[in-house]
């Protein structure tokens, strides 16, 4: 009796809410744009975005950082294309049973070993061209230790790079491209080229080279011994070297900070605004009479 | 859409031999001969009925199919279908695209989302067609009793009928079939035929068959019938033969005589016999108090014309008493009253314009009493002028029967309700204050018309009727002639003046309001190129139209009139077979289901129960429907514009070097997931006004009329909105996020990092975009809006923990890369607050100091003023003009008209 009476029940609400839902009239929350909504909004933002904006510009004014141009040349600026992306065999860094899966990375796919071709290990334009400026870092005669380990993501180092790839054939055409490799070390400890095989997004990029990390004093005299190996004059590009501290916003950049101070300051003015536009300038209640079709008709 | 538009249903006709008789005489030696090329032999019960002339052709059998495919063209028409489509066929050619080496992203993610958008297509068009099918197998099986041979009758299925088999039809079947009336159970062979979906006639027709097969109406007759017919070739001045249907039915003229029947019933006299010459009731007999029979003789039937707008009988009663009985229109009647016949003139006057006013049609009712001597004289010369066949019959008659009505003696008044649907005047007014023009086109006689017209009020007292009719002396002179040539020169000239004098009336005044009617006969001439223009013009300028006993091909010819001519959007309405024209000519097409069987609807884009279902299907439904349909498209437009545009200005910053910016699956899936939702839900559930306030100010329904939610500036304003969006989200991401290091360890953004965090943002603002453009939130919107972001993370969670063969670029991109910087969630929160910056101020300003109609109604409902009449009343004050048509426009012309009396009573101050 009481499992047919809660059935019962049950397949009323049911049919309820599907009569509802057919007929279009479940229960809505139906807001339209009051001043009160209006300006709570924006002085909402405001009061969200001023502080954030105050605390990301503190984080970032507090980051240090030098650039310093050392090529020396200024010309036009050209970004790794389409087929430079592409060119790599993301399988092949992966596994040694892939070695031979170089058909992605023409055309530094194979070496002509005495009229048999072998293939490169890791083969493609990207890898080929890897950056190879050395930088030896001297204060007060002493050389900072730059630490390279840990400058590569852990997603590449465990899995997108093996352990049990080591780099074969490399650099042994004609064209070189830029930095060779250590034959005895697994491309997984290869941390350079892992920096330099993640695609940056735009052209002018900055990869991590190393860690510094002893403490530096205001005032300190840093002497940079630096090997240009890396060849941009041919393609007109331009190398920078960055030392820079980091917060918890990353490295120094201001935009965020501005950015979020500028649209707070907007959103208080706004909200000014409205207030006395709705102050000084109340709503002409529901005059139907300037609707478009009926001024037409009233001409 | 056009569930029905390539149906190939026959329906059919019966046909009698009442004009064909004198061809059905001679020996035959035209069958076979030219323009007679079909033979039927009827009643060929081995099977060889269907020889055609030459013994070589067969006709087609009875099976109807309405079905688009069978089961082995589903695959490959339906597929067809499918790539004809101009969206379908360009993502076919961007999958195929990425098989090749110039595409950025992979083939599955192109193919899969085309796969699963064509199957699931396929499988509606499949579930349709499959539906289709079961309706045609119930018509196909449908039993009839068909003659099988020796006088023997059994039950077939209609599909399995051939031409040339003798059927029996009984009362109230329809028949989907031709149909040569052999004979019936009355006695002359006639049988009473329902039209009403063959030319709109709500009569009932009658049809007699040949003399010669009148006398078969037992079973066993059958054996030995034999007959050949031979049928004209298919003439194509007849293109509607092929599609009637026909319904043997109740057997009163019109439904204001059964109405009179059943009211005489109630008050004491039912009729319940009824032979050629006699009339038989039972009566209350109000002294004896008991229920007698009586029989009336009938003599003589003076019948009714639009001339003579009346009709009258006489009979001759149990004692031999004559009397004259005469009803007719009141315009008529009352000069013909006696003078001891006007005691309730007065009374029955006043009566008779109440009626009139509420809708009804009325009839004066009187009668005299006759003296042999009068009657004899009277009935010798009716019958000489009914015998006489000079062209001048007919005002023989005429005179004869004017001369024996008069002093009459006034019994009262009838008024009859128009059997129209629940809720039609009602539908019409809302209608008519909407703005949307009435044009009426119907297939009954003008009287009928006229009526209906004002009982639903299209037409009222004080409207100025043009009326368009080819009833001009010369006209009938030139028919007694039967010149065609002339006929048609005289008429065209009499509709050519009828339309000018028509458009002169109608430029001599503003104010008033002008009705125009016209009749088939008139509308065939005014149809023509020539005039068709001024008749538009005409008719335009007139607050209704009515088209009366018009065809179907005329209703069609109109609609397309109007249609072309104005370059509105139209919308046909209709029941019957012989609307079906007129519903696919129309933009909108419009079947009411019920008892005019299921033509119209097949045929329709739209099938509602009952006509008053319009009213809320246009206001409500349509008004909805406009704002949901044109609201979503601009959607579309900004939340693909941002999409594009970031992907745009990438290539820009990458020198166009095709890589793009987000990986292979956010590409494809931007649409089909994390979008896709809260765009269907404002297609298909939002509401800006609810159906009670879209009834109650039907002026809303101008929003589309008018297009104000779908013009250039609106659709222009949505893409600029995206693309401003998309500018705030890719510079605030690359500068943001680009070129020093993103995060407290120093590691600059890759291209998948800052990929991912401008796709992040565009979802972000994209939902939000949406949440701030709708103003109606059912659980649904908020599921489909907020559903879409959390979709989004749990996709790239799930598609991140993915073996990196697979998810490329993505991999664990955002639990190792992008969650652990805060930078990361302070860009997306930026993102999605200042992109909707602008739109939401724009929006503010908007509904607060230049509310469009909807806005104002939602005003007027957050403030509660929809309870206040006067404030109502302020709102719509536009919405009604006196020049429109409807009740409300008919009381307001009627306070304007009492209200001018008065001024004009008062004494000047």
């Amino acid at each position: 009796m009481t499992f047919f009476s809660s059935y019962r029940f049950l397949n009323c609400i049911i049919y309820r809410i599907h009569s509802r839902f057919t007929q279009q009239e479940l229960p809505a929350w139906k807001p339209i744009l009051t001043p009160g909504w209006v300006i709570t909004s924006f002085l909402a933002i405001a009061f969200l975005f001023i502080p954030i904006g105050l605390v990301s510009l503190f984080a970032s004014e507090r980051v240090v950082e030098i650039v310093y141009r050392y090529d020396q040349d200024c010309v036009p600026e050209m970004y790794r294309g389409n087929v430079y992306v592409k060119s790599r065999s993301d399988k092949q860094l992966r596994s040694a049973a892939y070695e031979s899966s170089t058909k992605e990375c023409e055309p530094e796919a194979r070496f002509n070993k005495s009229g048999d071709p072998v293939p490169i290990v890791p083969c493609g334009l990207i890898a080929w061209s890897l950056f190879n400026d050395t930088y030896n870092l001297i204060k007060k005669d002493k050389v900072l230790n730059i630490n390279k380990k840990g400058i590569a993501w852990k997603s590449d180092t465990k899995v997108k790079f093996g352990s049990n790839v080591y780099p074969k054939n490399f650099q042994s055409n004609d064209l070189i491209g830029g930095g060779k490799l250590n034959e005895s070390i697994p491309l997984s400890k290869q941390e350079d080229l892992i920096v330099w095989m993640r695609t940056a997004a735009l052209p002018t990029f900055r990869k991590l080279y190393g860690k510094i990390n002893t403490s530096l004093e205001a005032h300190d005299t840093i002497t940079v011994v630096l090997e240009n190996n890396y060849n941009t004059y041919s393609f007109g590009g331009q190398k920078k070297l960055v030392l820079s501290t980091t917060s918890w916003i990353g490295g120094k950049n201001d935009f965020l900070g501005i950015a979020y101070l500028t649209v707070g300051g907007i959103c208080l003015f706004m909200a000014l605004n409205f207030i006395l536009l709705y102050v000084f300038k109340p709503r002409p209640l529901g005059d139907p009479s300037y609707l478009s079709w009926n001024r037409k008709a009233a001409n | 859409m056009g569930t029905g538009r390539n149906k190939r249903v026959h329906f059919s006709k019966i046909y009698s031999f009442q004009c064909g008789r004198r061809r059905y005489d001679d020996d035959g030696s035209q069958i076979g001969g030219p323009g007679f090329s079909r033979v039927v032999y009827c009643n060929e019960t081995s099977g060889v009925s269907e020889v055609a002339a030459g013994g070589q052709s067969y006709y087609a059998d009875n099976y109807m199919r309405s079905t688009k495919y069978t089961p082995m063209s589903f695959f490959p028409k339906s597929l067809f279908e499918q790539f004809r489509r101009v969206a379908n066929f360009f993502f076919l050619v961007t999958a195929i695209l990425s098989f090749t080496d110039l595409a950025p992203y992979s083939a599955v993610s192109a193919v899969l989302p085309l796969i699963v958008v064509i199957a699931a297509s396929m499988i509606k068009e499949g579930i349709e067609d499959w539906q289709r099918k079961q309706q045609d197998h119930e018509v196909n099986n449908r039993k009839v009793k068909v003659h099988r041979g020796e006088g023997v009758f059994e039950s077939r299925q209609w599909k399995k009928l051939k031409v040339g088999d003798i059927v029996k039809v009984e009362k109230d079947e329809f028949f989907p079939a031709d149909l040569l009336l052999l004979s019936s159970s009355y006695e002359d062979a006639i049988c009473y035929v329902e039209t009403m979906n063959l030319d709109g006639e709500t009569n009932l027709k009658l049809k007699q068959s040949l003399e010669a097969t009148s006398t078969i109406n037992n079973d066993s007759n059958f054996s030995n019938f034999k007959a050949a017919v031979k049928c004209e070739d298919p003439n194509a001045t007849i293109p509607d033969v092929d599609e009637e249907t026909g319904k043997v039915t109740y057997e009163a003229e019109s439904p204001d005589e059964a109405a009179f029947v059943i009211a005489a019933r109630e008050l004491g006299f039912e009729f319940y016999k009824r032979t050629q010459t006699t009339v038989s009731f039972f009566e209350l007999d109000p002294v004896s108090k008991k229920r007698v029979e009586r029989t009336y003789e009938l003599l003589n039937v003076l019948e009714f014309n639009s001339a003579r707008k009346r009709m009258s009988v006489i009979v001759k009663n149990d004692d031999g008493k004559l009397l004259l009985l005469s009803k007719g229109a009141d315009s008529v009647m009352f000069a013909r009253l006696a003078k001891n016949g006007r005691e309730f003139e007065e009374n029955t006057k006043k009566h008779v314009n109440q009626y009139a006013d509420a809708g009804l049609r009325t009839l004066i009712l009187a009668y005299r009493e006759l003296t042999d001597e009068e009657y004899e004289a009277f009935n010798e010369k009716f019958t000489e002028a009914k015998n006489s066949v000079s062209a001048d019959r007919d005002d023989l008659i005429d005179e004869a029967t004017a001369e024996i009505e008069k002093d009459l003696i006034l019994l009262g008044a009838t008024a009859v309700e128009d059997k129209l649907q629940k809720g039609v005047p009602e539908c019409i007014d809302k209608l008519a204050q909407a703005g949307i023009k009435i044009w009426v086109l119907t297939g009954d006689k003008m009287e009928t018309a006229i009526n209906i017209g004002f009982s639903c009020s299209l037409l009222r007292e004080g409207m100025k009727q043009i009326t368009i009719i080819l009833e001009s002396p010369e006209i009938i002179a030139a028919e007694k002639e039967g010149d065609e040539n002339v006929i048609a020169k005289i008429s065209k000239e009499s509709v050519k003046k009828q339309i000018l004098a028509g458009k002169a009336q109608l430029s001599a005044s503003t104010s008033e309001a002008f009705a125009l009617i016209i009749d088939g006969k008139s509308l065939a001439y005014a149809l023509r190129d020539s005039i068709k223009d001024t008749f538009l013009e005409l008719a335009v300028g007139c607050a209704s139209v009515i088209c009366c006993r018009s065809s179907p091909k005329q209703k069609a010819l109109v609609t397309r009139l109007v249609k072309e001519g104005t370059g509105k959007t139209t919308l046909a309405i209709g029941d019957g077979a012989n609307d079906v024209g007129m519903l696919q000519e129309a933009d909108i097409g419009i079947g009411i289901s019920g008892v005019e069987g299921m033509q119209a609807v097949m045929s329709s884009d739209i099938a509602i129960a009952q006509f008053r279902f319009l009213e809320r299907l246009l206001l409500v439904h349509g008004h909805w429907c406009y704002r949901r349909i044109s609201s979503m498209i601009c959607y579309f437009f900004y939340k693909n514009i941002v999409f594009g545009t970031t992907i745009f200005f990438y290539e820009a910053y990458a020198s166009f070097s095709g890589q793009a910016a987000y990986n292979d699956w956010y590409l494809s899936l931007y649409n089909v997931f994390f979008t896709s939702l809260p765009a269907i839900a404002l297609g298909v559930f939002d509401q800006d006004v609810s159906a009670r306030f879209c009834l109650k100010f039907p002026l809303l329904y101008q929003e589309g009329v008018q297009n104000t939610l779908f013009r250039w500036r609106r659709i222009f304003g949505w893409m600029l909105n995206g693309l401003a969006s998309s500018v705030i989200i890719f510079f605030l991401c690359i500068r943001a996020l680009d070129p020093e290091a993103y995060n407290k360890n120093g590691k600059t953004a890759g291209l998948e990092v800052v990929g991912t965090t401008i796709y992040t943002c565009v979802v972000w603002v994209v939902n939000c975009q949406m949440a701030l453009a709708v103003n109606y939130f059912t659980l649904i919107q908020h599921i489909f809006i907020w559903g879409g972001i959390i979709l989004w993370y749990l996709f790239l969670l799930g598609y991140g923990a993915m073996p990196a063969t697979i998810s490329t670029t993505a991999y664990k991109v955002f639990v190792e890369t992008l969650a652990p910087a805060p930078s990361y969630w302070f860009v997306t929160l930026f993102a999605s607050i200042a992109a909707l910056i602008p739109y939401f101020c724009y929006n503010a300003v908007q509904m607060r100091f230049f509310p469009a109609y909807h806005g104002m109604i939602q005003w007027i409902r957050h403030e509660g003023n929809c309870e206040d009449p006067e404030y109502v009343q302020m709102v719509r004050q536009r919405s009604i003009r006196t020049t429109t048509v409807g009740y409300t426009a008919r009381s307001i012309a009627r306070d304007n008209t009492l209200s001018h009396l008065n001024l004009e009573r008062q004494p000047p101050k």
